[in-house]
């Protein structure tokens, strides 16, 4: 297949996979596999919720213990939690394929790809996982809610469900989405220390094994080395400050002299403590999983700015295959640049890089910056000037937070909607028409045209003449051009993004000081 | 608090370690189209 029609049969698969799951959300409360009842969703609750999950971001406006039914879960959105990761990962070949021929216009076959990368890579890795989890308490029953006496000797209805096979696909393909309303904060999704290790081993495994999956296919092991520097460096400059400031423990509990010799607790599972908890904050933000292990809104000012920056950048490893995607559009500007700084066309492993494939990648640089800070003022214009409008949901009641942590909520929402990660600040009630819609369309935008983008430019340059190295080529697999394209991603994420940062976690982290 | 560190320590090279073989395989044979 050509660019064209690997795309073509790329979008035309996930228009059907849309349609199947939004009827099925609109029609779930009258369909089988419903134990405890369910309702089916609203419209716009469905646009939303099949949305998020046919582009791997996971965006959650209900609670998975009252909000779907089995049959949903099963065969709603963990097919798609397996599909979606496999799209991924198939346009990400598609780019090897370029990369790899010195002149091709054959990007490889999307339904094979798809289908190999379900059968080989996710199912197996998947049944070892969900075997693990269910040998460590995740359950895997069809029966409905179990009713529990607790300690305190009151009556509780407990939720169950199938829910170990889904919870290891959602973190094997970057999905996120949580079978419990708390997602791997609660007990039966993520039960043990062993649990936590394991959900993060299986999160990470598949973006960072795409990295050397490509310096193996395109035989160019050191261009993935470097990759996989640059990208950890990223992740660890994200990684640190978080860590130390959930350890130190809140300021603001400090000033009250109460001490805090486990860090900060607030949001957070004992059982997995500061420093795990901050880790996962991390990794599920940059490589746009979206699942939690504790609250996020709950976190230090600092950690929710590297939260925030992680999905902004939405490449320190990234999703499966997209992550890899959003990475070589940071190449292209990085090759055009050193192209400026040394007066030669630029080139990327033999092939020019002209004016069209430079255009394409700053529209899909712009194009984030556009969506996360235009949803963000659309949002802020909306409760300030219309609090009260008429509406089921007030604007009013949108947040639990006022002030700067309040503007964060928001910030986060649609940030986490165009990077596809799918986390909340739960600080925000999100399942409004207004909510539901607004996320849904920036999902979609910030799924496809992403992917569009670097696989058009991967298309182009294959189909050029290829161009043998000499002594005055771009070395793409040096050191030094790595630190290039980390400095030209911190420039365009420090230029695209500092304004509303500084309206929300930098803000509240100088107040707390 | 210092086995808390060597936990995340831990998890990040065991993933790296794994991620490693299976990278190879991806590209051994499970992704690859046919020529």
């Amino acid at each position: 297949m050509n660019w064209k029609e690997f795309l073509k049969a790329m979008l035309t698969i996930n228009s059907l996979w849309f349609v199947y799951a939004f009827v099925m959300f609109l029609l779930q409360g009258r369909l089988p596999l419903n134990p405890d009842g369910n309702p089916s969703m609203t419209p716009d609750l469905g646009f939303n919720t099949a949305a998020s999950f046919i582009t791997n971001t996971n965006m959650q406006f209900y609670s998975g213990e009252t909000g779907v039914t089995y049959l949903t879960q099963l065969f709603v959105i963990t097919f798609l939690q397996f599909v979606s990761a496999a799209t991924g990962v198939a346009c990400a070949v598609a780019l090897f394929n370029a990369l790899k021929e010195k002149t091709t216009n054959n990007l490889g076959n999307f339904w094979l790809l798809l289908t190999k990368t379900v059968t080989r890579i996710f199912l197996p890795l998947s049944i070892v996982i969900a075997v693990l989890l269910a040998f460590h308490g995740t359950p895997t029953s069809f029966d409905g809610k179990d009713t529990v006496i607790t300690m305190q000797g009151d009556t509780v209805q407990v939720s169950r469900g199938p829910a170990a096979a889904m919870i290891a696909i959602k973190h094997l393909g970057t999905n996120g989405g949580g079978w419990f309303n708390a997602n791997s904060a609660h007990p039966f999704e993520n039960p043990d220390y062993f649990t936590n290790m394991l959900e993060l081993v299986a999160q990470t495994i598949i973006p960072i094994a795409m990295i050397f999956a490509l310096g193996f296919y395109i035989n160019r092991k050191k261009f993935a080395w470097v990759t996989f520097i640059v990208m950890t460096l990223g992740m660890l400059c994200l990684l640190v400050p978080t860590i130390v400031s959930e350890v130190r423990g809140s300021p603001a509990i400090a000033h009250m002299g109460i001490a805090q010799p486990t860090g900060a607790m607030e949001g957070k599972e004992v059982r997995f403590g500061p420093a795990s908890s901050g880790y996962w904050s991390i990794l599920t933000t940059v490589i746009s999983t979206g699942s939690i292990n504790s609250i996020h809104d709950s976190a230090m000012p600092l950690s929710g700015l590297m939260q925030l920056l992680g999905m902004m950048v939405n490449a320190f490893y990234g999703g499966c295959g997209v992550g890899l995607l959003n990475y070589f559009i940071y190449v292209i500007v990085a090759v055009f640049i050193s192209g400026l700084m040394v007066g030669r066309t630029p080139e990327f492993m033999g092939h020019k890089v002209e004016a069209r494939e430079v255009k394409i990648a700053a529209l899909v640089t712009l194009l984030s910056a556009f969506l996360i800070k235009g949803g963000t003022a659309i949002a802020s214009y909306i409760l300030i000037y219309h609090p009260n409008a008429n509406w089921a949901f007030k604007p009013s009641g949108w947040l639990s937070n006022p002030s700067y942590h309040g503007f964060s909520e928001m910030l986060y929402q649609v940030t986490s909607a165009n990077a596809n990660n799918g986390s909340a600040f739960n600080g925000l009630n999100g399942n409004n028409i207004f909510w539901n819609v607004m996320t849904g369309v920036i999902i979609l935008l910030g799924r496809f045209l992403p992917i569009i983008g670097p696989v058009a430019i991967a298309g182009l340059l294959a189909n050029k003449k290829y161009i043998p190295e000499s002594a005055g080529t771009l070395k793409v697999d040096s050191m030094t051009f790595g630190i290039m394209t980390f400095v030209v991603i911190i420039i365009i994420t420090a230029l695209s993004y500092f304004p509303p940062l500084a309206l929300g976690p930098i803000a509240e982290y100088f107040s707390m000081k | 608090m210092n086995t808390e560190l060597t936990g995340v320590v831990a998890t990040f090279l065991l993933t790296v370690l794994l991620a490693f073989p299976l990278g190879k395989y991806i590209c051994a044979g499970s992704t690859q189209p046919k020529k």
